[in-house]
Order: C-alpha cells, then sequence, then structure tokens
C-alpha cells in the first residue's frame, strides 16, 4: 500500500505477536541490567567506605608519627596523644605502636623499644605477625639510613589478616636527622567490601549479549507491546544512575590509587570490588549503548519505511524532547546529586525517609506529606460536594435565573488563580482584612489570620483553594447531569422510583464517568496547588502549612539544596502516578490510548 | 470508461483473512453489484479496487493497467461513501468541483462540467449551498454529482443509499440507475440490500466470509443459486430448504424421505441422485393440495397476512424421519429455519392447522451445500 | 450534544418539591461569596485602602491607582508598564502561535496514522501533563542560565511553548478524531495529496476547536507565575503577574496598586474565559482525560 494512503497500516499490530520474544528478553535483561546496577552501587559503597576508612587511618598514623618525632624526648606526651587518638578512633584502630631506634648493634641487629597502645582483642598470631612486621620495618629503615638513602615511602600499609592493616610511618627527630623510628596503627578490620563474584571474567561476554539484546529490543521497543517498552523504560531508568555511578567509581579508582604509594601492597579487597564493580559498570554501559543505538536504529528504519508521520509528530515530539523530558531526566538525576553536584546515590532519598523519624530535620518530608494529603482530601471533598450541591440545584426544573447564576459562580474559575491567591490574602489581612472586619461585627476579636497560629493560615488556604477551585467541579456535574436523557428518569418513575432511588441508580452511576476523570484532574491540581499556599500562607507559620510541591521551591530557591528539591519532586511524581493509576485501574474512569 | 479485473485478489488483516482468491471481472460499461450480509469482505473490496486499502496478493487491473501499486488519485476512479463525505466547509458547488482543482483544470472547463452535473442530478438550484442545508437525498445526488464531474473510468459506490429511509431509497435507486443508462459507464456497487442488488445489477456478485459465491445475473442468481447460501440469501421471504435420504428405483424414479416429506421425482438426467441431499424450494412454489398428493406436511405456527398475499410460518411434520446424513453445519443451519409458504389471501388457514403441500422447481444440493445442477430442469 | 431531548428542559431527576425559592436559599448566598472577594477588589482599586470595612462598595470613584498602574516607570524614565504589557503580550503571543503550529500537526499525526511509537509518543505526552514543574524548572533554570536566556522574553516563551504542547496535542487530536475519516478517503479519491487534504479539508474543519485552543494556551501563558517569578530578576524583562505580586512583596504592601493592576490584568482573560468556557470544559474533559 501506498505509504500516505489515510487508512492506517496494520502492521504494528501484527508485529506485536512477532516481537512478544524479544520484549520478554528485554524485560529479563532490564533485570539483569538493574541486579548489576544495584550491585555495582553495592560496591561502591563499600569501595568508598574501604578508602575513606583507610584516609583516616593514614591521617592518624601520620599524627602518630609526627607526635613520636616531637615528643620522644617526653615520653608522657606521646603518651597522653597516643591514648587520646586511640579513645577517640576506636572503632577503627586496634592499636598503635612506636618502635624507637635504639641505635645498632655490632651485628646490625636493631635494638630499638617498643612502646604499643591498645591492641585488644587481637589474637596472639596476629600480634605477632605485627611484631615481625615491625621487625622488617625497621630493619629496613636501619638499612637505608646506614646506606645515606631516603626511605623509598614514605608510608606503608599491609594487610595482616581479615582486612586488619598495618600502617607505618617513619619518623624523625629533626628535619635533619635520619630516620628515627617508626610509628605505626593497627587499623582493625573494615566491613568487607563486596567482592566480586568470580565469574567477573564473564563480564565482556555478558556485556557483548546484553548489548545485542538492547540493540534487538531497541530496534523493535517501538513496535514491541507494553512489555517491551516497560523493559525498555526500566532499563534507563536504573541504569543511568548506574551509569553515573560507573563513573564516579572510575574516579573513586583513580582516588584510592593516587592516595597509595605505587610500591605498597594494595588494598587487595577494595581493588578486587573496584574490579568486580567495573565489570558491572561495562554491562550496564553496555546494554544502555546498545539500547539507544538500538531505539535509534529503530525510529530511522520506521522513519525510512513510512516517514510521513514522523513529519507530522517529530517538530513537537523534539521540542517537548528537549524542553520538557530531558529537563525532567536531569532533574531525576539531580535527586541523585549533593549540593555541590557529585553524585551521592540516594542519600537524598534516605535523608528525606530519616526526616520521617526525626522532627528536628530541615526537611519535614513525613509532616508536609501528611499535611499536603489532608489538604488534598479536604478540598476535593469541598470541591466535590459544593460543585455537584450546586449542579443539582442548577439543574431543577423551572429555576429562574439559572444562567445569571451560572455565570455568577464559576467567576472564581475565570479569576487568574496567582490574583485569586493575592486577593484573599488581603481578605485575610488582619487589621484591614474585610473578613477580621466581618467577624468583628459580629463581636469576634480580630484573628491574626496569618500570624503564628498554624490553623488559622491552614484556613485561609482552604478557603482560597474551596473557593477557587469548587466552579470546576460544578461546570463539569452541570454538563453531565444535563446530558442524562430525561426518558430515563421518565421510565424510572414508571417503574416506581422515588427521588432518591432516581438520584441512586440513575443521575450517580451516569455523572461517574464525568465526575471520575474530573476528580482526578482536580485532586492533581490541589495536590499541586502552588500559588495559593505560597502567596496565602507562604507555608507559614515555620513550614507548619507547607505542601510537598512548596516545600521542594523552598528547598530549591532558599536553601538551594537542588539534589534534595529534585528527590521531593520525584516523589511527588511518583504518588501522582501511581494515584491515577489505581484510581484508573479501579474505575476504569478514563479511557484507554487505543480508541 | 474502462474495464475493471479482479485476479486472484486477497487481503489479511493481521491473522484474519478477509478476501480468500477473489477472481471478478466487471466489464467496459457495466454494473456489477456486490452484495453479501455484514462482514463478507464486500467493502473491503471495493476499498482495495479504490486504492484505500493494500491488496495482500493478487493482481487488480482497470482497463490495461496493473494499479495495486498506484495510489488512488493515479486510478482514475470516483467513489461515493455511504455517508456522503460531503465537505462541511465547501459549498455543494465548491464540493464538486474540488477534485478538479485539485488536478488544475481550467476553470472555465470545471464550471461547464459542475453545471451540467448539477443538471443532470437536479441540483442547480442548489449549487451555493452548505451540505448542512440540504436534505438527505439532495447530499446523496451531491456526492453522486462529484463522482460524474470527475469523468472517471470507473465509478464505486459503497452502499450509497444505506442511510436514507425507505422511501427515498426506491427513488434513489432509480436515480442510480438512470444514471447508468445515461453515462454508460463502469459502476461497482456494494450493498447488503439485496433488492437493491437485484434491481440494479447487470451481474451480482455474491460474497459471504470472503469468498465469492456466485456471479451472474440477477435472473441465474435467483434461479440457479450455486449453493444454499446463495439460494437462502437471495429472494425475499428465502427459500425452504429440507434434508433427505433419496433412493432411486430403475425407471429412474426418486423417491425422497425426510421430517414430513414423501416425494417422489422423475429426474432426467443420466446419473443417479445421491441417496444424502439436500432439497430446496422457494415459497411460491408450493400449493395447498389434497393429503394424498402431497409431498410435505407443515404444522402452521404463525400467519402473515399481507393483503395481496399470505405468508404460513411452521414445520415439517410426520412421515419417517429419514436424512439423517451430514451436512455441513451452515447448510444444517439454514434447514433448522421455519419452514415458509406463500398462498393466496383467501385460504382460510388457521395457527396448529396441518397443511398438505405440493412443490414445484426443486433445487437439488449436497451435503456440502453446493447445487447439483446436473438435475436442473 | 443530540438532539434528544437531554435534562435541561424538563429534567425530572429533582422532583420540584418544596417551595419555588428554596433553591434561590442555597444559589444566593453562594453566588454573593464568589462575587464579594472580586467586589472588593474593585472597591480597593477605585477607593484605596479606606480602613477596616465590610462593604464592597466605593466610597468615592478616583483613577489614581489605574494612572498609578499604567504611569508605572523605572528609575531611568523606561516606562515600565509599557514594556511588562508588551513582555506578557509577546511571550502569551509567540507561545501560541508556536505552540498551536507544532500541536495541530502533531495532533493530526497522531489521529489519523498508526506507526512505531505512536502509543509511547501519546503517553508521553500525558505523563507531562503530571510532571512536577518544580523538578523540570530545576534544570531549565540551569539551562537558561548556561544558555543566558534567563532573565529574557525568549526563554519563557521557549519554556511556555514546549508546556503547552501537550494539552493542546490532546485535544486537537481529539478533535481530529471526530471528523470523519470518508472526508479525507474522498478527497484522497479527488486526487488530493496528504498535505491538501490537511491544510484544505481538515485545518479549515478545525478552525473553531484550533482558535479555542490557541486562545486557552494564550490565557494560560498570560497567567503563567511561577516560572516567570523565578526565571525573571529585572524590572524591564517581567511579565505583569510578576509585576503584580510585587505590589504585595513582602517589604512594601500597596493593596489599591495592587487591585488596579489585577483587574486590567485579569479583564480581559476573565472575557475570554467567559467566551470559551463551555469549550473549555469539552476540551478538558474529552480532549485532555478520555481522548
Amino acid at each position: 500500500m501506498s505509504s500516505d494512503s489515510p487508512t492506517p497500516a496494520s502492521a504494528p499490530q501484527a508485529m506485536r505477536g512477532r516481537f512478544a520474544v524479544e520484549a520478554v528478553v528485554a524485560a529479563l535483561a532490564a533485570v539483569c541490567v538493574v541486579w548489576l546496577g544495584n550491585w555495582g552501587y553495592a560496591s561502591l559503597q563499600s569501595t568508598r567506605e574501604v578508602g575513606h576508612r583507610a584516609q583516616r587511618a593514614v591521617a592518624i598514623a601520620d599524627a602518630v608519627a609526627s607526635s613520636a618525632g616531637r615528643d620522644l624526648v617526653k615520653p608522657g606526651a606521646l603518651d597522653t596523644e597516643a591514648k587520646r587518638l586511640l579513645a577517640l578512633h576506636k572503632p577503627l584502630i586496634a592499636g598503635i605502636f612506636v618502635t624507637e631506634q635504639g641505635g645498632v648493634d655490632e651485628f646490625g641487629i636493631a635494638r630499638g623499644a617498643r612502646i604499643k597502645w591498645g591492641e585488644h582483642g587481637l589474637s596472639a598470631a596476629t600480634k605477632q605477625a605485627i611484631v615481625n612486621q615491625e621487625k622488617g620495618l625497621i630493619a629496613a629503615a636501619e638499612q637505608a639510613m646506614r646506606a645515606k638513602k631516603r626511605l623509598s615511602w614514605s608510608r606503608l600499609i599491609t594487610g595482616i589478616d581479615q582486612g586488619q592493616a598495618l600502617i607505618a610511618v617513619p619518623y624523625r627527630k629533626s628535619a635533619a636527622s635520619a630516620v628515627s623510628g617508626v610509628a605505626g596503627v593497627i587499623v582493625r578490620a573494615t566491613p568487607a567490601p563486596a567482592r566480586s563474584p568470580d565469574w567477573v571474567w564473564l563480564a565482556p561476554l555478558l556485556a557483548a549479549l546484553l548489548t545485542f539484546v538492547a540493540l534487538m529490543a531497541g530496534l523493535h521497543v517501538m513496535a514491541a507491546g507494553t512489555i517491551g517498552q516497560l523493559g525498555a523504560a526500566a532499563m534507563v531508568i536504573f541504569a543511568a544512575p548506574a551509569l553515573i555511578s560507573a563513573a564516579e567509581g572510575g574516579v573513586q579508582i583513580l582516588a584510592a590509587d593516587h592516595l597509595m604509594p605505587h610500591d605498597a601492597p594494595p588494598v587487595n579487597a577494595a581493588l578486587a570490588a573496584a574490579e568486580g564493580w567495573l565489570a558491572g559498570s561495562l554491562c550496564v554501559l553496555a546494554a544502555v549503548l546498545g539500547g539507544i543505538l538500538g531505539f535509534c536504529a529503530g525510529l530511522l528504519r520506521a522513519i525510512r519505511r513510512d516517514p510521513t508521520p514522523y513529519a507530522y509528530v517529530g517538530p513537537a515530539m523534539a521540542a517537548t524532547g528537549v524542553l520538557i523530558f530531558v529537563p525532567f531526566f536531569v532533574g531525576v538525576g539531580l535527586s541523585f546529586t549533593a549540593v555541590d553536584g557529585t553524585f551521592i546515590g540516594i542519600d537524598n532519598y534516605v535523608e528525606v525517609i530519616r526526616s520521617l523519624a526525626d522532627p528536628n530535620s530541615a526537611t519535614q518530608f513525613g509532616r508536609t506529606l501528611v499535611h499536603t494529603i489532608i489538604w488534598t482530601v479536604l478540598n476535593v471533598t469541598a470541591h466535590v460536594t459544593i460543585g455537584l450541591g450546586l449542579a443539582l440545584i442548577l439543574n431543577r426544573p423551572n429555576l429562574r435565573g439559572r444562567k445569571l447564576y451560572r455565570l455568577l459562580l464559576i467567576v472564581p474559575w475565570a479569576v487568574p488563580n496567582y490574583i485569586t491567591a493575592l486577593i484573599w490574602k488581603w481578605m485575610f489581612n488582619t487589621q484591614y482584612g474585610p473578613v477580621n472586619v466581618m467577624l468583628g461585627m459580629l463581636g469576634v476579636d480580630t484573628v491574626d489570620w496569618l500570624g503564628e497560629s498554624m490553623l488559622t493560615n491552614f484556613l485561609a488556604n482552604l478557603v482560597t483553594n474551596i473557593w477557587l477551585g469548587f466552579p470546576f467541579m460544578m461546570v463539569i456535574s452541570l454538563g453531565a447531569l444535563q446530558s442524562i436523557p430525561a426518558d430515563l428518569y421518565e421510565a424510572a418513575s414508571i417503574d416506581g422510583a422515588s427521588g432518591w432511588q432516581k438520584f441512586k441508580h440513575i443521575t450517580v452511576p451516569l455523572l461517574k464517568p464525568a465526575l471520575f476523570p474530573a476528580i482526578i484532574l482536580g485532586t492533581i491540581w490541589t495536590f499541586n496547588a502552588f500559588n495559593v499556599i505560597y502567596l496565602v500562607s507562604g507555608g507559614g507559620p515555620d513550614h507548619q502549612t507547607e505542601i510537598l510541591i512548596t516545600e521542594a521551591y523552598y528547598l530549591f530557591t532558599v536553601l538551594r539544596r537542588m539534589g534534595l528539591a529534585a528527590a521531593y519532586s520525584v516523589l511527588i511524581f511518583v504518588l501522582l502516578m501511581a494515584y491515577t493509576l489505581i484510581t484508573n485501574k479501579l474505575t476504569s474512569a478514563t479511557e484507554a490510548v487505543d480508541e | 470508461m474502462a474495464s475493471v479485473t479482479l485476479a486472484g485478489i486477497n487481503k489479511r488483516f493481521d491473522d484474519v483473512h478477509v478476501v480468500h482468491d477473489l477472481d471478478l471481472a466487471v466489464d467496459d460499461g457495466e454494473l456489477v453489484v456486490l452484495v453479501g450480509p455484514s462482514g463478507c469482505g464486500k467493502s473491503t473490496t471495493l476499498r482495495m479496487v479504490a486504492g484505500l486499502e493494500g491488496i495482500t496478493s493478487g493482481e487488480l487491473r482497470i482497463g490495461d493497467r496493473v494499479v495495486n501499486d498506484l495510489s488512488p488519485r493515479d486510478r482514475d476512479i470516483a467513489m461515493v461513501f455511504q455517508s456522503y463525505a460531503l465537505y462541511p466547509h465547501m459549498t455543494v458547488y465548491e464540493n464538486m468541483a474540488f477534485g478538479l482543482r485539485i488536478r488544475k483544470m481550467a476553470a472555465s472547463e470545471i464550471d461547464s462540467r459542475v453545471q451540467e452535473a448539477a443538471k443532470l442530478l437536479g441540483l442547480s438550484d442548489l449549487l451555493q449551498r452548505r451540505p448542512k442545508a440540504l436534505s438527505g437525498g439532495q447530499r446523496q445526488r451531491v456526492a453522486m454529482g462529484r463522482a460524474v464531474v470527475r469523468e472517471p473510468a470507473v465509478f464505486l459506490f459503497d452502499e450509497p443509499l444505506s442511510n436514507l429511509d425507505a422511501k427515498l431509497r426506491v427513488a434513489m435507486r432509480l436515480e442510480v440507475a438512470r444514471l447508468h443508462k445515461r453515462l454508460g459507464a463502469t459502476i461497482m456497487y456494494v450493498t447488503h440490500d439485496q433488492v437493491e442488488a437485484m434491481t440494479l445489477a447487470d451481474r451480482i456478485a455474491v460474497m459471504s466470509l470472503g469468498v465469492l459465491q456466485q456471479c451472474a445475473s440477477p435472473d441465474e442468481v435467483y434461479r440457479r443459486p450455486t449453493n444454499t447460501f446463495v439460494a437462502t440469501f437471495i429472494g425475499s421471504p428465502a427459500m425452504n430448504l429440507f434434508p433427505v435420504t433419496s433412493t432411486t428405483a430403475a425407471d429412474g424414479q426418486v423417491t425422497m424421505v425426510g421430517r414430513g416429506i414423501q416425494m417422489t421425482w422423475t429426474s432426467g438426467a443420466e446419473q443417479a441422485m445421491p441417496g444424502e441431499l439436500t432439497v430446496g424450494v422457494r415459497p411460491q412454489d408450493l400449493q395447498v393440495v389434497a393429503e394424498s398428493d402431497a409431498d410435505l406436511h407443515l404444522r402452521v405456527d404463525v400467519l402473515e397476512p399481507l393483503g395481496a398475499e399470505t405468508f404460513v410460518y411452521g414445520a415439517l411434520e410426520g412421515g419417517a424421519d429419514g436424512a439423517t446424513g451430514q451436512r455441513d453445519a451452515a447448510t444444517q443451519e439454514r434447514c433448522a429455519s421455519p419452514f415458509i409458504v406463500r398462498l393466496p389471501p383467501d385460504q382460510s388457514v388457521r395457527s396448529g392447522d396441518l397443511l398438505h403441500l405440493k412443490l414445484a422447481l426443486p433445487h437439488f444440493f449436497d451435503t456440502q451445500g453446493e447445487r447439483l445442477s446436473q438435475f436442473d430442469d | 450534544m443530540s438532539g434528544k431531548k437531554t435534562g435541561t428542559d424538563r429534567n425530572p431527576s429533582q422532583q420540584g418539591s418544596g417551595p419555588s425559592w428554596l433553591p434561590h436559599l442555597f444559589l444566593v448566598p453562594f453566588s454573593v461569596a464568589t462575587l464579594y472577594p472580586v467586589l472588593y477588589v474593585v472597591k480597593l482599586a477605585l477607593s484605596g485602602n479606606d480602613g477596616a470595612s465590610a462593604s464592597p462598595i466605593p466610597t468615592s470613584i478616583s483613577m489614581d491607582a489605574f494612572a498609578t498602574v499604567v504611569g508605572n516607570t523605572d528609575s531611568h524614565g523606561n516606562w515600565l508598564f509599557g514594556q511588562q504589557l508588551l513582555n506578557s503580550l509577546v511571550i502569551a503571543g509567540l507561545t501560541t502561535v508556536v505552540g498551536i503550529v507544532l500541536a495541530c500537526t502533531a495532533a493530526y499525526g497522531f489521529a489519523r496514522f498508526e506507526f512505531p511509537g505512536r502509543r509511547v509518543g501519546l503517553l508521553g505526552f500525558l505523563a507531562t501533563q503530571m510532571f512536577p514543574g518544580i523538578l523540570t524548572m530545576i534544570p531549565l533554570y540551569v539551562l537558561m542560565q548556561k544558555l543566558g536566556l534567563l532573565d529574557s522574553i525568549a526563554g519563557l516563551t521557549l519554556v511556555y511553548a514546549t508546556t503547552s504542547i501537550p494539552f493542546c496535542t490532546w485535544t486537537l487530536k481529539g478533535y481530529f478524531d471526530t471528523l470523519p475519516r470518508e472526508l479525507e478517503e474522498s478527497a484522497y479519491i479527488d486526487g488530493a495529496s496528504r498535505l491538501t487534504i490537511f491544510t484544505r479539508i481538515i485545518l479549515p474543519l478545525s478552525a473553531p476547536a484550533i482558535a479555542v485552543t490557541a486562545l486557552f494556551s494564550f490565557m494560560s501563558a498570560w497567567n503563567e507565575f511561577v516560572l516567570a517569578y523565578t526565571f525573571l530578576s529585572s524590572e524591564q524583562a517581567f511579565t505583569l503577574p510578576v509585576q503584580i505580586r510585587n505590589y504585595v512583596g513582602d517589604k512594601d504592601v500597596q493593596w489599591s496598586l495592587f487591585a488596579a493592576s489585577s483587574l486590567l490584568v485579569s479583564l480581559p482573560v476573565m472575557a475570554l474565559f467567559y467566551a470559551l468556557e463551555k469549550h473549555l470544559v469539552g476540551g478538558l474533559t474529552a480532549g485532555g482525560v478520555k481522548g
């Protein structure tokens, strides 16, 4: 059939079945990628933890060494310092020792004094191993000194067993003198880093496979059914943070490398994790690249087969893609970053969740969420009750002035809502506001509506939003009521139904299809009623009337915590999406895209 | 004008095979009506000829050109839609001129063609109106006028009269017939209304389930339906069908027995009749006789007096219960529908009576529902 | 609405029970409640803030507030009100034109073609309606900052136009879906190309729907506050909503100026709203949600 026939080609339906297998494979691949991503992320965390501990331990060793260099003359001071460090870093270090070079005897054997602190909880074997290490270190130091050579290391890190490490730092008594001794700390067993699985060598293979699958899935993603699309979407969504982690992991490994002198024995476990980590990242990268390539190829193929539809849809798609979807995904990406833009994984979300239990936290997600839900439920209930009630009254037969009433009652909808919010801010003005003036006439004392009371602020917001929201529900209800054929009511009357029964069995069921989408829409609007909250109460007092969206705005504009604000927004999106999908499933109120 | 030839045309939508191996030739100047129940593939066939649907396989020729891959604008056809498809934002004149303007025809030529077509269809006074201001019949005529001005090789009509009320439909039917006569045009005409088919067609193509059942003159289709589908689809009320078991005696006398049936038939043919067959008889080919002369016995259920005639509905009753042989499901179903007899109006028949009937002009079908044409008179 | 009788004429859903003044007992207070704040704004604009009073009837009539608002100039003597009015008009106008052109073609593509990616595209457009504005705002802020479009009309227009596309597309697609396909098939057989069909059949037929959608998109750009408030920082670049907000800023509250400028800004769009309201509801429920 010629390409620009008005009748749609039916090919995609035919393809749907054919690509079902690929869709399933794509979904499996997505699961793989998600798993790899998670594992990679966990590895990253422990790698980072290892590096972090190593860094701190080195710093402590340095401190001990410099202290030893200065204070060896006064052993008491060194003793105090060592004990202080040990107490301060108890979970990190098991012991501190200083070996003083006591000169070398004629046989060339070091006879240094050894002072030690701590060493509790170490096995005899471990202690022996440490002493042996020390001896070796001293010997090496002596040798270097005698040969008048500089030591090739300034710090030495050796693993002892099970992740316990010895960090040794040679010290001098003065800048001019040669090595006087070795100070060291025994680092406690670190949390075992996620070890790379034994099948790490399979990674390139897996990567190739994933690339292929992703390529195929991408090629047909647009023709494949919903499963395929979901698989691909999952792949992109989960792979993206993992990919960012991959880059981050590379940096981390470089940093570790930089930290450790080249000839020092590596922190094996950490490197192993990094190795597995890279393998995982490679797979993720392959999958993402394959997916993107495949998608582009599929799109190109479809465009080449029949460019007409894409010519019509393309410009709008491109514009929304660049200015809505890219910012959206960048926003999602931002939610994984810290204030300075570095990647911090899900820390922002962790912070959000922790704030649920911590009343002193800067963010009050839990409180605000509860408040937002109460806010939304109260508003929507009021909108529907008032709107439907007025619609039923307006729909009465022989009502005089129906048109005029309708005209007046939709005024709030016609006023731009930022102006509505500001008008009501005036209405609730403490000094001059008409609300207080009227209350005054009733003998009520002046109320500081937008002042220090959470309740009055909340009420002011609520009244404003109810005022501006009910006309929409009223108009929708009225339209739906008027489209109910009168003969249904006539038939029901003949069947002997009472007024209430007619309302229950005819009006309500026939209103539902119009009212449910309106309620969904109204809920989304109210949930995100930024203008009202921001302009009326401003979230005050002390953020108590904030809803999620205004709190996110506050985090963004005032605290400049973009990452946290983005995390808030993502959570809002997820909540609303879930709400819509669930409501839709429950009511089937809105029809699917397929007509 | 040109002929249209469909050779081995197939159409598949996904897994649904809509049109099977369709062979049909419409001669130059001929009016062929495609008729069949809804979903039989007749509209799809027409849309394939128009170029609105792709052809899965087979060859479509208009005149001498193979047009499978030509877009509609290059096929030199015009189509009249069931919904008329008049452009609401254009006047009648603009509607009729649209196709010509698109083709960059000179304005004077367009004008003369439109005026001529308007005269032909009695639309001259309505040219400046919008479709909204026209009656159903007038809209229908504008739709035809729009096709006429194009002077195409082939006219395609897709159920053009279905949206009209019964009275107007008769009038417009005549209009179409007149147009055909005046223009001598090649026309493919789709309808589900068998009266339209019978009255308009040079030839009728009966389709069912995507398969062409029979393509012949209206008379032929009526007199010699090729199978039980055509037999029951064409003619109103439908032909009665009943299963019988036959035995052929040495002298060529055939005895047929079934529920409520006991009849003999002298076959002119050489061969013996098959043992199991289905007999068809039109309601008007039955008459009431004495019990001893009767072939059939009918228990009357409902009467429909129509003034000029009376239709009697009932079920065959009594006699030996023969004809147990397997028949195809569709024929079996057709045999199960109520038996109908057309009687002169003055009969004093009442519900519950047992009528004794003699039949003339029987049609014989085999167990697969195919016509046994060797036993035709 | 079809010709069959509907509830408007004689709908016994609510039997005319009770006295005839009963409905008015409910309707009058609600009407007063909807009208009161608006009337009060008129009073504020005409009489200024004349102390605590509950009456919405102007005590004196003075055009001073309007004159101040319209004559608003900055320290260099630039006519700010004119500049800001122009900003609002240009932004809303460009938004409408760009948005509608792109939405029309896209809506037609979605309504009339079956192609790989159609479902994804449509659902994607629907999903954008659920994106919290803040989420896209943050990256857009950074993007506009990088492009140097932060405090400019161009940047805001770009953002408004794209955000209006999905809604306009859905609304128009809903309308295109109701146009009978036979019209296009007929034109197609008559020899029209796809583009001819689009421009000579579909667009003229959809003129009313396109007009309504365009005006709606104009209104939403005209009334947009948050993005403008966040992206614009210099008075020269403000749109009118931002200026209105600034009249009742945190330091300096001028209620009568707020009232006068609100009236100036919202009366035209309120008039538009009343003219379009019937279509708007249809678009929201049929096009926006149902598809």
